[in-house]
Parts: C-alpha cells; structure tokens; sequence
C-alpha cells in the first residue's frame, strides 16, 4: 500500500510541475493561477445553480432526492468518459512504465497507482458537482445521521465505480483490439468509440424522453425515474436512498465499491502481465517503403512535415479530425434525437427556405463556413505540436518567416478540409446562389486567415514544448481557451454590429459593413503575425 | 570557420552558464570540447547553432553572424545533437529527403549521399521502416547520415559517439577526418578523453561557463601527465 501511495505522490507531482511550468512563469503563473481559480468557482456556481433548479423543479413532485441522483448520474458518465482517455495514456503511453517495470514493487501496484492518480483528479471534479447538490438537499430536506454518513461516503466513492469501470474496458479495449492493429488507428478508433457511445446514449434518452407515454408511465409508478436513471448505472439508486437514510443501501454502495476495488486488485497482476508489459514490449507493425528520393520547395517539405505530425500523432489526429467533422456532427446529433428533432430541424430548413430570407442567404453561407475555424482552434498548437523536435526547425537554415508561413498553410489545409465539404451541404439544403457562395466565401477568407494567425500569435507568445505525451500538448493547453475566448469576443461584436446596423441599412450594405469588419481584423491578425515573427525568432530551446 | 567572440549566456539573472567564450577554430581543424557536466558545453553549442539567444557576445559561422543572418549562418554548418530528439513516426527516407529539401540537395546528389553514407553504416536497409522502430544507435547513424547530406562546410556534434557500436564510432571518426581533410570543418563535444586525445587537432577544456585550458593535445600535455590527468586536475582545481 505504501508503493501505491509513494508512486501515487511522484506522478501527481509529476502531473502538477508540469501543469505550472505549461502556465507559463512570473506575474503571467500568478494570474493563470487566478483565473484557474475563478474557473472553479464558476464551475461551483454552475452547479449550485442547477441543483437549485433541479431541487425545485423535482420537488413540486415530491422526488426531490433525484436532484442529487441526476447530478450523481452526469458526473459518474463524465468520469467514466473522461477516465476512458486518460487511463489509455496511463496504462499505456506513459513513457516511464518501462522503468516502473524495472522496480522491486508489485507490478498491481502499477496499475494502482495510476487508477488511484485518475482518482484524484476525478474526486476533486465529482466534489465541485456532488458537494452543491448534497448542501441543497440536506439543507432544505433535511439531515439524519445515516444520511450525513452517506453524504461522505458518496462523495468519496462516487468516482471510483465509473473509474474503475473504465479501467477494465481500457484493458478490454487494448488487449483485444490495441495489439492487432496500427497504435495511431486504434487510439483514433477508441476515441471515436467512446464517442459514438455517448452520443448513442445521449440519443436514446433523448428520444425516450421525447415520448409521451414512457415519461407517463415513469411518473405513475413507485420510484420509476429512479429506477429509469438506475438501470443505467445502478448504484445510482443505492447512492440516492442511502442519502436518505438507508442504511442498508449504505452497505450495498459501500459493498459495491468494495468488490469492484478487490476485483480489479486481483486483476491488476495479469493486466499487467498480459496487456500493460507486452504493450510495451511489443513493436508497432513495421511498414517497409521503398526508397524514394523526391524533392521538394523548402516550404512544401515544412508543409508536408507539419501534416505527418498531425497524421501520425494520435492526439493531434483525432483533434482534427472532429474539427473537420464537427458541423456534421451537430447535425447528425440532432436528427438522430427523435422524430420532434427532426421536425424542429424541417422548420429551421423551411423557415430559411422563405423568399424574404434569401438576402441573409449569404451571411448563412459564411456562418456555416467558418463554423470549423470558428469551433477548433487548431493553429493555437501549431508550434506547441512540434514539441521536443523543434530544435531541428531552428537549427535548420530556414527562416522564422518561411517556417511560420508553412505552419498558417498547414493549418488552412486542415481548417480546409473542414469547410470544403460545406457548400454542397448548404447547396443541398436551402437555395442559395452562386453569388450567395461567392460573398460568403469572400467573408470567409479573411475570417479564417485572422482566426489562424492570430492562434499562431497567441502560440508563439507560450508554446509548450517539454510534453511528453501528445495529449498533454492539447488537453489542459491555455492556449486552446484563449483561442475560444478571442472567437466568442468575435462572435459578440459580430452580432452588436449586424443588431446596430441591419435595421437601418440594407442587406447589401450590411454585407459591405462585415466584409470590411473581417478584412480590417484580418489586417490586425496579419500585423500582429509579422510582429510575432520576431518573437519566434528569439524563441530559446532549453 | 567558428569564431565565438566574449560569447555568454545568463539564464537566471544570476549564475553564468557561460561566462565570456572566445573562441576560433580554423578550416580543416578538428576541434573538440571538453568538460565536467553542467560545464556550459551544450549551452555554448546551443548558441552556435542558434537554438538559444547569447546574453552578449557573437557567433560567427564562416564570417557569418549566427544571430543577424541566422538562414546564411545554417546553410553552413549541421547539427547532431547527443539525444536524436527527431519527429520519429516518419520513415528514414522521409528523415533524409525532408533534410535534402531544406538544404537544397538535388535529387541524383541526395540519392548518391545517402546510399553514400547510410550503406556503410548499414542502416540503408531500414531506411524504409519508421523512425521509431530504429535502436538509438541506429536514429544516431541516421542523424549523422541527414547532417552530412548537405556536406556542411562546419559539423558540429554533441556527444557523437554515444550509443555508436565499435565499427559506427570508427567510421564516424574516419568521416570527421575526411571532412576536415576535405576542407571541411569539425566541432565536437565528448566526455571521452581518449577519443578526443587521438582525433583533435586543438581542444578547449570547458569548467563553470569558462575557457581553463586551450590548444592542441601536445600543448596542454607539456602542463606534465596525460590529458585524463590534466583535465581532472584543472577541473578540480577550478
């Protein structure tokens, strides 16, 4: 146990240097650190303010206790998903299980003490969202002594039942599929999965709740929403009567958890054995290419190079790859969601189908085609993708300016990629001209440009290049949220302007007022580029 | 050939990593440069090639500024560095073609150097898997193999003979003395005495930022003993 805990505190501490040194250093650290705080409290705020609506809303009904159940249910999938990912990376793409390997320790405690490094990050999540939920509760329905204890025992354990769940299905995973074909596929595939799970349920509940009759029957019978929300994940029904004071679910959540801890105890050893050491072990199915002697212009091989990057690199593969699908995604969600979504969407088509709609046409075309830049701030990572290898740009006799003009048109490729199907999609649905295709474009281009180089200015200014896993360079990376930050100022002056100016002017002049909005940002974006130039350059590689 | 002028590099505001260099190697020399770890040989390296910025002083590359003309400073010298840090999931002719496309190689040249360079050392055969399944030894020969590619009129390395099995550390020290006979020029930091006794024309002894010793072997050896003896002796002392 003691392994477990010391191995536990090296690899939070290795988790949490790391999380301070990509914050960047001096006053900048002081005020990321304030803002991560301001970031919690309004998580905390959030979620008070939805147990307090839920609390009222379910106790005009008298069931009053599902608020905790519904807050229990969502973070319990939120870590279970969330863990999914991470555990893939702990069991299996952490570069130092070779040496862990090496030490006199059990090899369980291994794979323990990288749950249990999950389980922290998941308690301090399942607690901002539990904890409110729970002083609601107690607070206005009042607190017995059974209940208090569950209260604790909850907030303790809620997140290991998701957790450790997902730990077995990673191992599932990865010992079935993971070692019989390419790693980059399969970690792509896997992502894809645990998506395609989500949103299956998402759809089901979503079309189950649209019924009429299944919401009638759950509401006549004894415990029916309980028992709708439990048949999903079950303890959540013994969580919630041992809030009330149960004290037999008590020792059923309790025994639960327990059980689960001990089996995955016991499957630790083989896991490791079977999966996490010949893992490791194993090499990648090896590709022979024949040889080949292409040149090519020196910003067509930094292209090209920035493309492999992303196209061999898992994390960066599947960051890309939703950007592109992600307008389709949305859609598709919402079809999927039941027959009134698709009904609603039919409205939303015939409504923009209308004769006095058709001068907005335009505007639509460019909404939706900016919608991949707009969504993925894919060029926020442009520099932070290379990582440990950039010392081979900078050594190489090629200039800050070469160099960044490749990596702005490796991320429009990408961003490209992503909008190009759209026109035909737009074409397909509502009747717009070529002259509405051609303004959006117009409006397009240099939203797009501004979007990409001001991400690469916002990169420049704090690239992370000390990660050791591809994922730590896009998940927890700042410049991501300040990417969607600047958009969403964006967005918010997009709309003021078209609220101040369309009932005064003309549709076409509207059209003239935004395009000369976008240029004169895209100009900003330019200058603020050539000026990072400059800062690239002097860019030190410790 | 490299000509660092009162070259330092300040981190912290506090301790000097390196603490005024001057330094100039000639063409045709062999140059080696030792030191203690945490000495500044890498900081001083990192600087030549301009992957960190000196706090003052100047690199000159073939009288070119490395800081002012950094693009005509590197197309002059190439770089292999003590760890093969290199994007490894593209395939080895990937490696080499993309280090042919930025120093302009033509494409018989590239294919002439590369078979050049890569057969001997036996990696040839696995130019054509990924980077990544490459033994360390391997992705050093293949580094080694991309810096030579451009025959660069200077070749700097950082600790070249780490992971080099016997025959690769003779071949590679067999090249060095090649390019230097050739007119070429070599660079070179080692912790292996030895290595750099038998190939270095002149050597410089790197101790806290600062130059202790400086010369050829037989100079600093007329100081009385053998290099190992001298360099342990001047490093304890400092």
């Amino acid at each position: 146990m003691s392994n477990v805990i010391a191995l536990t505190r090296v690899e939070l501490k290795n988790y949490w240097r790391r999380l301070i040194e990509n914050m960047g250093a001096g006053k900048r650290k002081g005020l990321i650190i304030v803002a991560l705080i301001w970031l919690v409290f309004t998580f905390i705020f959030l979620s008070v303010q939805l147990s307090n609506t839920l609390y009222l809303s379910l106790g005009q009904m008298g069931l009053s206790e599902l608020t905790f159940t519904i807050m229990y249910l969502i973070i319990s999938m939120v870590i279970m998903f969330l863990s999914f990912s991470a555990l893939i990376n702990l069991f299996y793409y952490s570069k130092n299980t070779g040496f862990l390997l090496t030490l006199p320790i059990k090899e369980n405690v291994i794979i323990l003490a990288r749950i249990a490094v999950q389980y922290v990050f998941s308690f301090l999540m399942s607690t901002v969202f539990l904890l409110p939920a729970l002083i609601i509760y107690f607070s206005r329905s009042g607190l017995t002594i059974v209940g208090l204890l569950g209260g604790v025992i909850v907030l303790l354990l809620a997140p290991l039942a998701p957790l450790l769940i997902a730990s077995i299905l990673v191992v599932l995973v990865m010992s079935t599929v993971g070692r019989s074909i390419n790693r980059r596929v399969m970690s792509v595939i896997v992502n894809f999965l645990v998506i395609a799970i989500i949103i299956g349920l998402q759809v089901l509940i979503a079309r189950q709740s649209a019924s009429g009759d299944f919401i009638t029957k759950l509401l006549l019978s004894e415990d029916g929403l309980l028992y709708y929300f439990g048949l999903r994940f079950p303890p959540v029904v013994w969580a919630t009567r041992m809030i009330t004071g149960s004290f037999l679910n008590l020792v059923l959540f309790v025994g639960l958890n327990l059980v689960i801890l001990i089996s995955v105890n016991l499957l630790a050893r083989p896991l490791v054995r079977n999966t996490l050491r010949s893992f490791n072990q194993a090499e990648s199915k090896v590709i022979h290419r024949r040889a080949s002697y292409q040149g090519r212009s020196v910003i067509g091989a930094l292209v090209r190079r920035n493309l492999q990057i992303v196209y061999k690199t898992p994390a960066f593969l599947m960051n890309a790859l939703l950007l592109i699908i992600l307008p389709l995604f949305i859609v598709g969600i919402n079809l999927l969601s039941g027959t009134q979504s698709i009904e609603s969407w039919r409205l939303i088509i015939d409504s923009l189908n209308r004769p006095e709609m058709q001068p907005w046409l335009p505007l639509i075309v460019a909404a939706v085609l900016i919608s991949p830049a707009f969504i993925g701030t894919f060029s926020a990572t442009a520099i932070t993708r290379e990582g440990k290898h950039l010392w081979q740009i900078k050594t190489a006799p090629v200039s800050a300016q070469v160099d960044l003009k490749a990596r702005l048109i490796s991320c429009a490729v990408i961003i490209g990629i992503g909008i190009i199907y759209l026109p035909f999609v737009l074409i397909w649905m509502l009747p717009v001209t070529v002259m509405d295709l051609l303004w959006g474009i117009l409006i397009v281009l240099p939203t797009v440009y501004a979007m990409l180089t001001i991400d690469i200015c916002i990169d420049i200014n704090r690239p992370i290049l000390n990660w050791t896993s591809p994922t730590h360079a896009v998940k927890n990376n700042l410049n991501i949220m300040i990417g969607l930050a600047w958009r969403l100022l964006l967005g918010f002056l997009i709309f003021i302007v078209i609220r101040v100016i369309s009932p005064v002017v003309t549709t076409l002049t509207l059209k003239y007022v935004l395009l000369l909005l976008m240029v004169l940002i895209a100009v900003a974006g330019h200058l603020l580029f050539r000026k990072s130039i400059v800062k690239y350059q002097q860019l030190e590689i410790k | 050939m490299l000509r660092l002028v009162d070259l330092t590099k300040n981190y912290d505001g506090k301790k000097l990593a390196v603490d005024g260099i001057n330094l100039d190697v000639s063409s045709g020399e062999i140059f080696g440069f030792i030191g203690p770890n945490g000495a500044g040989k890498t900081t001083t390296i990192k600087m030549i090639t301009g992957m960190l910025l000196p706090t003052s002083g100047k690199v000159f590359v073939d009288n070119v500024d490395v800081r002012n003309r950094p693009v005509e400073a590197k197309k002059r010298f190439a770089f292999v560095p003590d760890h093969a840090e290199i994007f490894d999931s593209i395939s080895g002719f990937d490696y080499l073609n993309f280090i042919g496309d930025i120093y302009n190689v033509s494409k018989n040249l590239r294919q002439k150097r590369i078979e050049q360079f890569t057969v001997p050392f036996g990696i040839y055969e696995d130019l054509g898997k990924a980077i990544s399944s490459f033994s360390h030894g391997m992705k050093q020969k293949l580094m080694i193999s991309g810096a030579l590619l451009s025959k660069p009129k200077l070749f700097i390395l950082d600790e070249p003979l780490v992971g080099l099995d016997p025959k690769s550390a003779k071949m590679l020290k067999d090249i060095m003395k090649e390019h230097c006979a050739a007119g070429g020029t070599v660079f070179f930091s080692s912790h292996v005495l030895e290595v750099v006794e038998n190939l270095c024309d002149r050597i410089a002894i790197i101790q806290d930022g600062r130059i202790i010793a400086m010369g050829t072997v037989a100079d600093i050896k007329a100081q009385g003993g053998s290099l190992e003896d001298i360099f342990l002796e001047l490093t304890e002392n400092e």
